[in-house]
């Protein structure tokens, strides 16, 4: 096929995302965190693999005459009061914490973002619908409608799925403000008049017009939303109330180490170091993810 | 009528609405609990005596149709009366009221330090790019990151406890209940690390909020009939930079009685948010109900008042 006479000049620009893209990558910060969230995922996923190959050992391995060891050749990050090696259960229970993230978020951002498209695009009276569930929800501070609702479904909320459902049920509000709010802007440019005009429906305009237009901004939502979730997840726990034994979380095993600091602080650090790590990283990512798309913002 | 008292009146009438379902969900939330209300009192152990338990369901009312259960249980709420606790029968209003105190001396002390974030997002604005802002933005990302309840526990363990220099927890030493000193140094640490979130959120939004007010033109106008700098920045830019955050204080009142809870727990401090978590694993349904409905009273109240304060602060705010 001959080029069209009528192509644009491909130099100018390589379009929005592949630009922004490119200036991320040129953020030395944005990268050494992406390369160790990455880093800190594969160990996740790996645990298995990782516990079984390289520390010889499982999460759930008890051995009740060697508990409390300090960190040591075989047991790096030492031993519970089990005698469970403190290291193995640690990268598991990243399993579940960087999973609750994840599906928390992608939980807010379905439902966040098909409502606050919806709710932008008709305005009147299901805008006014959505609105009045979103004050309703805002209504009620979330950690006593968190407690309430561990108190009613305790064996729910208590495993990883099931508290990842009630996040994401119940933090999916902001996402909705946010989305309303940029598609009520976007709605009124040209390209959305243009693809009426040429017959194509309201969903297509939705999800393939509006929708690309704001997609960075959702991008961005994402990472404040896992970091919302992971946080979340490492409080509830803690307090007793999120994930229950014998699945480790990164905040229950926080609540966990408590009965024995004395005897074994080191059970209290590696939690919260990798729940820390972790949350930078995404944080910069995200941070680095909003410069590149907007530049201006840097000033 | 004017618009801004018609547009106060009838976000009144929503939020009252809006109280109401809230009543209804919570009250639902308690129907739905699998074993439903009987396994919060016992009343489903299966070696009861079916006398026993028809005299249980008929003291709580449990025989009745649920819309009139539901409206029992309202017009008691309505007076003030959650009813009584099922772990030690006490009425839940006096349990609450016991802890107040405790959890509103804890917030107002958090509130009090979390006021250092202004001078630090002022200072942060005006010196912008500085070595003082630059350390403050990775002060703020570590301080994002961190759980603050977690470091509250790393302080704890690892410098009060070895050293001795601050309490373990709670609100006073036993024996020295009345030495204010005493419970002032006890509420040093629990205040701090409560307030860090505060800190950064004000410091974050006042640096943002000046920086984008000195760009305007009252400024600039200021400034070219020669005005003093500081008069510029403080009588000009930091009044109305000031604005947006004013959410933030109507809300730290609003949850000067549901702020704390993962704090009070992290440092033994016999408040409300201990009582909630304890209520939580105890399955002590009506207190929880009891803090939900009053924390969601706050919450829609603090909500009113910041609407009525911007149209009062802010003179450009114009509702219709």
């Amino acid at each position: 096929m001959t080029a069209s006479p009528f192509a644009a000049p491909r130099k100018i620009s390589e379009g929005f995302y592949r630009e922004s893209f490119k200036r991320f990558r040129r953020d030395r910060v944005s990268m050494i965190a992406s390369i160790i969230f990455l880093f800190i995922c594969l160990l996740s996923i790996s645990a298995p693999l990782f516990t079984e190959f390289v520390l010889r050992t499982s999460p759930n391995k008890q051995d009740l005459l060697r508990d409390y060891e300090p960190p040591s050749p075989q047991h790096w990050g030492g031993t519970d009061g089990l005698g469970r090696d403190a290291l193995a259960r640690v990268i598991h229970a990243g399993q579940v914490s960087l999973g609750i993230g994840f599906a928390v978020a992608g939980l807010q951002l379905t439902i966040g973002v098909i409502l606050g498209l919806i709710a932008g695009f008709y305005h009147g009276h299901v805008d006014d619908a959505i609105n009045a569930i979103i004050l309703t929800r805002g209504g009620i501070p979330t950690l006593y409608f968190l407690i309430l609702l561990s108190v009613t479904f305790r064996g729910f909320v208590g495993t990883p799925w099931g508290l990842a459902i009630i996040f994401g049920l119940l933090g999916w509000t902001g996402v909705t403000r946010q989305v309303r709010g940029l598609v009520l802007s976007v709605k009124q440019r040209d390209f959305v008049d243009a693809a009426r005009v040429t017959g194509a429906r309201d969903a297509r305009i939705m999800f393939r017009h509006i929708l690309p237009n704001v997609m960075y901004i959702i991008l961005i939502i994402a990472g404040f939303d896992i970091i919302g979730a992971m946080l979340g997840e490492a409080g509830l726990s803690y307090l007793g109330l999120g994930i229950q034994a014998p699945t480790a979380s990164w905040g229950n095993m926080l609540s966990g180490s408590l009965d024995d600091f004395q005897k074994a602080p080191w059970l209290v650090f590696l939690p919260g170091i990798f729940i820390s790590i972790t949350v930078l990283c995404i944080f910069l990512i995200t941070d680095g993810l909003r410069d590149a798309f907007d530049p201006r913002l840097k000033e | 009528m004017s618009g801004t008292s018609r547009y106060i009146l009838r976000r009144l009438i929503q939020n009252i609405l809006l109280l109401f379902v809230i009543t209804v969900l919570s009250f639902a939330f308690m129907r739905l609990a699998p074993g439903g209300p009987e396994s919060f009192i016992g009343a489903d152990d299966p070696k009861m005596s079916p006398d026993l338990r028809s005299r249980i369901r008929a003291e709580y009312g449990l025989d009745d149709p649920i819309p009139v259960q539901y409206w029992n249980w309202l017009s008691h709420v309505l007076q003030g009366d959650f009813g009584r606790s099922f772990i030690d029968q006490r009425p839940v209003l006096d349990k609450i009221a016991e802890r107040l105190p405790a959890t509103i001396t804890l917030n107002l002390a958090t509130i009090f330090v979390g006021l250092f974030g202004i001078p630090i997002g002022i200072l942060a604005a005006v010196k912008r790019g500085g070595l003082f802002d630059r350390f403050m933005a990775i002060f703020n990302s570590l301080g994002n990151s961190v759980p603050h309840w977690w470091l509250g526990l790393i302080i704890l363990i690892f410098i009060a406890a070895p050293t001795g220099l601050l309490p373990l927890g709670g609100m006073y030493t036993i024996g020295k209940e009345n030495d204010i000193m005493d419970r002032l140094w006890h509420l040093l640490l629990p205040a701090t690390i409560a307030a860090l979130g505060d800190w950064i959120t004000l410091s974050r939004y006042l640096r943002s909020s000046i920086l984008e007010v000195i760009r305007l033109d009252y400024i600039r106008t200021a400034r070219a009939k020669g005005m003093n700098e500081r008069v510029v920045l403080w009588r000009h830019a930091f009044r109305n930079a000031l604005i947006p955050i004013v959410p933030f204080f109507v809300f730290s009142i609003a949850g000067l009685i549901s702020g704390a809870v993962i704090y009070e727990n992290t440092f033994s401090w016999p408040g409300i948010g201990r009582m909630a978590v304890q209520a939580a694993f105890q399955r002590d349904y009506p207190v929880v109900m009891a803090l939900t409905i009053i924390g969601s009273f706050l919450t829609i109240t603090g909500l009113i008042i910041v609407d009525i304060i911007y149209t009062l602060v802010d003179p450009r705010v114009k509702y219709t």
